[in-house]
């Protein structure tokens, strides 16, 4: 096929459909053809403001590199608003917005508690947010009376003064995500909210907080991948039997600061469970009843912190063999980075090998990580 | 068996679920309900329509995409680069088709050709200088030298360093 050049012009939604094609390097050129070009490339451009950018490689393969440039996109929103409709997934690193304010590359206009609510009113068409990271001195985000109508996924690593921001938008969230700093507790206080029309598909984030959303009566049983983490807290123990009912649910990490007996009464009435990927557990054997409810778990990490090192090493053989009399599926049983077993088949018969490093562990922790906002392509 | 009439006033008739690629054709029969009534399609001429089919006899039965895709996907949408083998050798057309393709798809609302299409027309924009994609799309600079200055200033965060 000759590349003459086209004797007629494309429709404008179709030119748009064409350049929306393109990865950033590309768009930065389309921008410098005419005017036409440069309002679509703009737009698409703004779109996307992400911290990771992603680009194939010759081999098919995609290759990951930061951004470090991103934050700068963001200043150009608050420099010229008008831009900000153009946003749809924004991911930004909040310390560098408040740290480079004052810097000569930044905007001329400090960024502050006060002027942020005018970035964010400016991007009504958001669907994905990731403010990673805290502020230098614990300033506001600005959040509080700001609602996205479009929001679907929110990534929040210092929600104490965005509480109200995560309620308002918790019904349409299809991935949550809070922090993964277990001495932080975030406490949603649900209340009389309808929390029986939230469906996420992926959380991570508190136990306590995510209980009213798991034990709402709700049809939606969409959860895929779900993390909960820190205290179970202090009166009856609820249990995780509900989560029975999400049917897709793959990837399930329970890492509770808590003893044997309470993850036992966390267990209690769980029927089995078909589907996960993955289980940890932070909590001591029997294996047998804390394995019960996930005998098709294919890779496991038990959470064996609080036993010696050289007692993990002399026993991890043998709970291992005693995790697959429940888990018959499993394939790699990790404790830790030094101790781990994987076998190439499953079944009774099957020989167990020690195994450190096992490509099964990245793979599930790759799934794990589900992005709230992709890597922008290149 | 449907029966579909271009601008030209050619006849193709093929069978519906075929047709039915079109979520265009798949509404109108929807409409009309069971009839033998030939279907006019007077934005698209035989040459064109002819190509469309091949595409739709090639992937019939394969998923349809959903209606409610939206731009959730957007992000994860795949590259120029991802279009199958035989996509590629059926879109290997002169540029003249390629646009009447494009449009086709567009209008007969064929959303994994359209893809196909601009998905061609973008690696043909890959890698190239806004002086040639000028010439690609026959288009007119119509930037002052500060403009294009002030833009490519703009747009420095978003390329490689």
């Amino acid at each position: 096929m000759g590349e003459r050049g086209f004797t007629r012009s494309f429709p404008h939604e179709l030119e748009r459909e064409i350049l929306g094609t393109l990865g950033q390097n590309d768009l930065t050129r389309t921008a410098l053809v005419c005017r036409r070009f440069r309002d679509t490339s703009v737009a698409l451009l703004f779109r996307h403001i992400a911290r990771w950018s992603v680009h194939v490689d010759d081999d098919g393969d995609a290759v990951y590199s930061p951004l470090s440039t991103s934050f700068e996109a963001v200043f150009r929103v608050f420099e010229d608003t008008t831009l900000g409709r153009h946003v749809r997934f924004l991911d930004v690193t909040i310390a560098l917005l408040f740290e480079t304010a004052g810097a000569d590359l930044a905007c001329a206009r400090p960024l502050t508690p006060e002027t942020l609510p005018t970035v964010w009113k400016s991007m009504p068409g958001l669907v994905a947010l990731c403010l990673k990271g805290s502020t230098p001195t614990g300033e506001n985000l600005g959040l509080q009376d700001v609602t996205f109508p479009h929001l679907r996924r929110l990534r929040l690593d210092e929600p104490d003064s965005c509480i109200e921001f995560i309620m308002r938008h918790l019904h349409r969230l299809q991935n949550l995500r809070l922090p993964f700093d277990t001495d932080t507790e975030v406490t949603l206080p649900v209340g009389d909210l309808d929390v029986s029309v939230a469906a996420p598909m992926h959380y991570q984030g508190p136990f306590l907080a995510f209980m009213p959303l798991l034990h709402a009566d709700s049809n939606a049983h969409s959860l895929v991948s779900c993390t909960m983490i820190g205290e179970v807290g202090s009166g009856i123990v609820p249990t995780l039997a509900p989560l029975a009912r999400h049917e897709s649910l793959r990837h399930l990490t329970i890492a509770l600061r808590t003893n044997q007996t309470t993850m036992l009464a966390l267990l209690r009435d769980c029927p089995t469970w078909g589907k996960q990927h993955k289980v940890d557990a932070d909590v001591d054997p029997p294996w047998n009843r804390l394995m019960r409810p996930f005998p098709n778990a294919v890779n496991i990490l038990p959470y064996v912190e609080s036993w010696a090192d050289e007692v993990v090493l002399e026993r991890g053989l043998a709970w291992a063999k005693a995790i697959a009399e429940t888990c018959k599926d499993a394939m790699a049983v990790i404790f830790s980075s030094e101790v781990g077993f994987t076998r190439t088949s499953a079944g009774p018969d099957s020989k167990w090998e020690s195994d450190e490093d096992p490509e099964a562990v990245k793979l599930v922790y790759d799934e794990l990580d589900v992005f709230v906002v992709y890597a922008v392509p290149r | 068996m449907v029966n579909l009439v271009t601008s030209d006033n050619e006849t193709f008739t093929v069978d519906k679920d075929v047709a039915e690629r079109s979520v265009l054709i798949k509404n109108m029969l929807e409409d009309v309900g069971e009839s033998d009534q030939p279907i006019p399609l007077p934005n698209v001429s035989s040459p064109v329509l002819k190509k469309v089919l091949e595409y739709c006899e090639h992937h019939r039965g394969e998923p349809l995409p959903a209606a409610d895709a939206d731009s959730n996907q957007d992000e994860t949408r795949k590259r120029s680069t991802d279009i199958s083998e035989w996509d590629q050798k059926f879109i290997t057309v002169d540029q003249e088709m390629l646009f009447e393709i494009i449009l086709a798809a567009n209008y007969l609302d064929i959303k994994p050709l359209l893809d196909v299409g601009c998905k061609t027309v973008a690696n043909m924009i890959k890698g190239k200088t806004p002086e040639e994609i000028r010439k690609l799309f026959n288009i007119v600079n119509d930037f002052t030298p500060e403009e294009e200055a002030q833009i490519k200033k703009e747009n420095e965060w978003a390329e490689d360093r």
